[in-house]
C-alpha cells in the first residue's frame, strides 16, 4: 500500500503556541457555544493524522 | 511570502476548532459535513450553518481565502439565493470553491466560469480553478477530454511565468491525456512542465523537473529502465535504509509494473525495517501486490495475512486478503 501521505497539518504547526488564536475546546456543541459567546464564526479544521 | 504571524492574524476574526476526523466525535462531524479530503475548512455560524468552505492548506492561499470568506458572513444558502437574483464575481468565486470542496466539480466549474466572465479586475483569473476542477472531475467522466484540454490550454496561457502552476497543469494533463490515449498531448503537456523548470536554481523546481523526467521517460519515451533511474535520483539520501522510502519506491514500481524483481527485494527490506503496526502492514501489503504481479499469488495471500496481523483494525488489509484468496481460487498462479 502506498505509504502514508503526510497530511497537511501545517495550519496547526503555524498556530502552535500562538496566543492570538482563539481555539475552541470540547465537543462541537461546546465549540458553537464558545463561538457564539465570542461573537465570532467558527473555523472548523477537519484534519487527520494520516 | 506570508509568515506564521500572518496566518495567526488571519485567524483573529474566528474561533478555530480543530477536528481529528478519524477519531471520536470527529468521525460523525466529518460525515455530517461531508468531508471527503483533508484538510477541509468549514467556516460556520453560531448554529453550525456553513458560511464558506475550502480544501487544502498553503499559507498564502489560506490567508487570501480567509480574507475573502470572512468578508461575507452570510450563510451559504443565503449567498446562493442572493447570487441567483444578483450575480457577482466574488460570490461566484465563493460558491465555486464551496462546491469544489464538496467535490461537486460540475457546479464548481460552472461558478468559476461565471466568476471569470463577471470579474471586473484584470488581475484576478479563474482559468486555473476552472481547469483544476475539470481535472478533478475527469475520472468521474464529468467533462469531455476536449473540454478539459481547452481549459488546460487557457490556464497555461494565463500561468505565463508561474512554474508551479505550469507544473500542476502539466502533470495533471499528462495523466489525463495518457488515460485518453492522446500521445501527442502527453508529450506536449509534459514538455510545458519541463520547459518551465529546466535550469532552475530553486530546489523545489529542480525536484519537480526530475519528477517530470520520470513520467516523461515512462509515458513519452516508453523507456522504463531510464524512468527507474530518474525515479531513484529523486529519492532522498539514505533511502535504501528507510522503510517508508523503500516502500514508496517499491509501490511506484508496482504501479508502473516496472523493475518488479528489485522492487520485491526492496519491499522485503522495507518490511524488515518498518515499525511494527500500521507501517509494517503497509510494507507487507506492497510486497503482497508485487508478489501477485509477479505471479506468486500463493505467497501474496500469506503476506497479506501478515498485514492484517500487524494492523487488525484496518478493513483495507482484510479486504486485500479476501481479494488475493479469490484471485488464487480463480486460478492465478500460486
Amino acid at each position: 500500500m502506498r505509504q502514508k501521505i503526510l497530511v497537511l497539518m501545517l495550519l496547526l504547526a503555524a498556530t502552535t503556541a500562538a496566543s492570538a488564536v482563539d481555539r475552541a475546546t470540547g465537543n462541537f456543541a461546546d465549540a458553537k457555544a464558545q463561538a457564539a459567546k465570542l461573537g465570532k464564526p467558527l473555523l472548523i479544521d477537519f484534519f487527520t493524522e494520516w | 511570502m506570508n509568515s506564521d504571524a500572518d496566518v495567526q492574524k488571519a485567524l483573529e476574526t474566528v474561533l478555530l476548532y480543530a477536528v481529528d476526523s478519524e477519531k471520536g466525535e470527529g468521525k460523525d462531524l466529518a460525515k455530517e459535513f461531508k468531508v471527503g479530503a483533508y484538510p477541509t475548512f468549514v467556516l460556520a455560524g453560531k448554529s453550525g450553518e456553513p458560511i464558506d468552505r475550502w480544501m487544502g492548506y498553503a499559507k498564502d492561499y489560506f490567508i487570501k481565502t480567509m480574507s475573502s470568506a470572512t468578508a461575507d458572513l452570510a450563510p451559504i444558502e443565503q449567498k446562493q439565493a442572493r447570487y441567483a437574483s444578483q450575480p457577482d464575481a466574488h460570490t461566484a468565486e465563493v460558491l465555486g470553491r464551496y462546491h469544489a470542496a464538496l467535490e461537486n466539480y460540475k457546479d464548481a466549474v460552472a461558478y468559476y466560469k461565471q466568476a471569470q466572465s463577471l470579474k471586473a479586475d484584470a488581475s484576478t483569473d479563474f482559468t486555473f480553478s476552472i481547469f483544476e476542477n475539470m481535472a478533478e472531475g475527469a475520472d468521474g467522466g464529468l467533462f469531455s477530454y476536449e473540454e478539459i484540454s481547452q481549459a488546460a490550454d487557457a490556464a497555461l496561457a494565463n500561468a505565463k511565468s508561474e512554474p508551479l502552476g505550469i507544473i500542476d497543469i502539466s502533470s495533471r494533463m499528462a495523466r489525463i491525456s495518457n488515460k485518453n490515449e492522446r500521445a501527442n498531448d502527453v508529450a506536449r503537456y509534459m514538455q510545458a512542465g519541463l520547459d518551465a523548470t529546466v535550469g532552475s536554481d530553486d530546489p523545489k523546481l529542480q525536484q519537480s523537473h526530475a519528477s517530470l523526467m520520470v513520467d516523461f521517460s515512462l509515458m513519452v519515451k516508453k523507456d522504463t529502465a531510464t524512468a527507474v533511474e530518474y525515479k531513484k535520483a529523486t529519492l532522498p539520501k539514505g533511502w535504501l535504509n528507510d522503510a517508508d522510502q523503500l516502500n514508496n519506491f517499491a509501490w511506484w514500481c508496482f504501479e508502473n509494473r516496472a523493475n518488479l524483481d528489485e522492487a520485491e527485494r526492496l519491499a522485503r527490506k522495507s518490511v524488515e525495517l518498518a515499525k511494527p503496526g500500521h507501517d509494517k502492514a503497509n510494507s507487507f501489503d506492497t510486497l503482497a501486490e508485487i508478489l501477485h504481479a509477479r505471479g506468486n499469488t500463493l505467497e501474496a495471500v500469506a503476506i497479506s495475512k501478515e498485514a492484517t496481523r500487524e494492523d487488525p483494525s484496518s478493513n483495507y488489509f482484510k479486504k486485500q486478503v479476501e481479494r488475493f484468496e479469490k484471485l488464487l481460487a480463480d486460478g492465478h498462479k500460486g
